[in-house]
């Protein structure tokens, strides 16, 4: 009897154990990997600012499963160190899609040339307790600036143009030329 | 004695199945709030921070920072419309109405997700290459060898998958209120 329950003990503890140790891999993943995106983008990097990725070909490919058809912009940030960042400028193309991420790569902010229209692009990327703060600062005229919080310091902005036929890619590539992004701190 | 050997035998069963089966949940990437139309697979809150814990572990882990968390979503096909899997020893027609997106590209990738070089360096189409009739309706057609009309080259022997990616559309941000039009894909002779 005693054997019994002594077995069936033991087959519950190594079935609960390793439910336990599976949720705990799946949640814990993302922030144990070494080689996450904000370390993999780090490599294209050359200067502060935005880096324009290396387009897509089947030799090489600078971001996994990348869309050929687009020209992809990255500017890495750490709150930490840059305080906040800005992105402004104006690039007339036929559609950029604009994301914002945490440092494993989950976008929290997006942003598309349309909700845009003909303004150029203006925005911040600040802490939380920053973006109170500046908002109180605001003069009530203040000229509306997008204001993103971002839930870590460490993460980046990413555009992705669309590069409608190969012909156009050379225009694209220098019309995001103008966009800038900086640190302020 | 025998219960030492029984809590050692439960401990070494947690580590290898609790590894294990989270090992093989992210190789089969698994995931909650998936749309399947067809034999289009997509996720709209992947590459969002409220993608589903597997979605958010399996891209960390490919390094892929897919179209998606409001920007736009992204469908996978690795089977065509009758669920046969794609094999580029046969010609297929991707066929269909204009999805809701304001832009939206057609691409072919090896399973493991690398473009399949080509001498005509295509890769896929964007919804301004493509031909369309007076409907609106578009055909791509995907096969080794050369053909008219819209062409999308695969220089493989085996099996390949189809990437469709919708820009700036109503389904990245609302799941299910808006029936998507995705293409469907014929699987027509095989060599």
């Amino acid at each position: 009897m005693i054997a019994t329950l002594r077995s069936l003990a033991i087959v519950f503890g190594g079935i609960t154990l390793a439910g336990l140790i599976h949720l705990t891999a799946v949640l814990l993943l993302p922030s144990l990997a070494s080689n996450d995106p904000w370390v993999r983008l780090g490599r294209f990097e050359t200067a502060q600012g935005f880096q324009m990725l290396p387009s897509a070909t089947a030799e090489s490919a600078p971001l996994r499963m990348a869309d050929p058809a687009t020209v992809i912009l990255v500017c890495r940030f750490d709150l930490d160190e840059d305080g906040s960042i800005r992105v402004t400028g104006r690039a007339n193309v036929p559609y950029w899609g604009l994301s914002v991420h945490a440092r494993h790569g989950g976008a929290f902010y997006a942003i598309n040339n349309r909700a845009i229209g003909d303004r150029p692009l203006e925005m911040r990327v600040m802490t939380p307790d920053d973006v109170t703060r500046f908002r109180a600062d605001l003069p009530d005229d203040a000229e509306q600036e997008l204001l993103i919080a971002a839930p870590q310091a460490q993460g980046f902005v990413l555009i992705r143009a669309l590069v409608p036929e190969p012909s156009a890619r050379a225009r694209i590539e220098a019309e995001l030329g103008n966009l800038r992004c900086t640190p302020t701190g | 004695m025998r219960s030492i050997f029984g809590i050692v035998f439960a401990v070494l069963f947690g580590v290898v199945v609790g590894l294990g089966s989270a090992f093989l949940a992210l190789e089969a990437e698994v995931g909650f709030n998936r749309v399947t139309v067809g034999p289009w697979i997509g996720n709209p809150r992947a590459g969002g921070i409220n993608a589903d814990p597997y979605t958010r572990a399996a891209l960390v882990r490919s390094g892929e920072l897919p179209v998606g968390g409001g920007e736009g979503i992204t469908f996978i096909a690795r089977r065509d419309s009758n669920g046969r899997s794609l094999d580029a020893r046969c010609t297929y027609v991707v066929a269909g109405d204009p999805p809701p997106a304001r832009w939206w590209t057609l691409t072919v990738y090896t399973p493991e997700g690398r473009l399949l070089g080509n001498p005509a360096g295509r890769y896929g189409f964007t919804s301004r290459e493509v031909r369309r009739n007076r409907d609106g309706r578009y055909e791509v057609v995907v096969a080794r060898r050369a053909r008219s009309g819209d062409w999308l080259p695969v220089e493989t022997d085996g099996a390949f998958k189809l990437v469709m990616r919708l820009y700036d559309t109503p389904l990245a941000t609302a799941t299910g209120l808006v029936t998507p039009v995705l293409p469907e894909i014929k699987r027509e002779r095989c060599a």
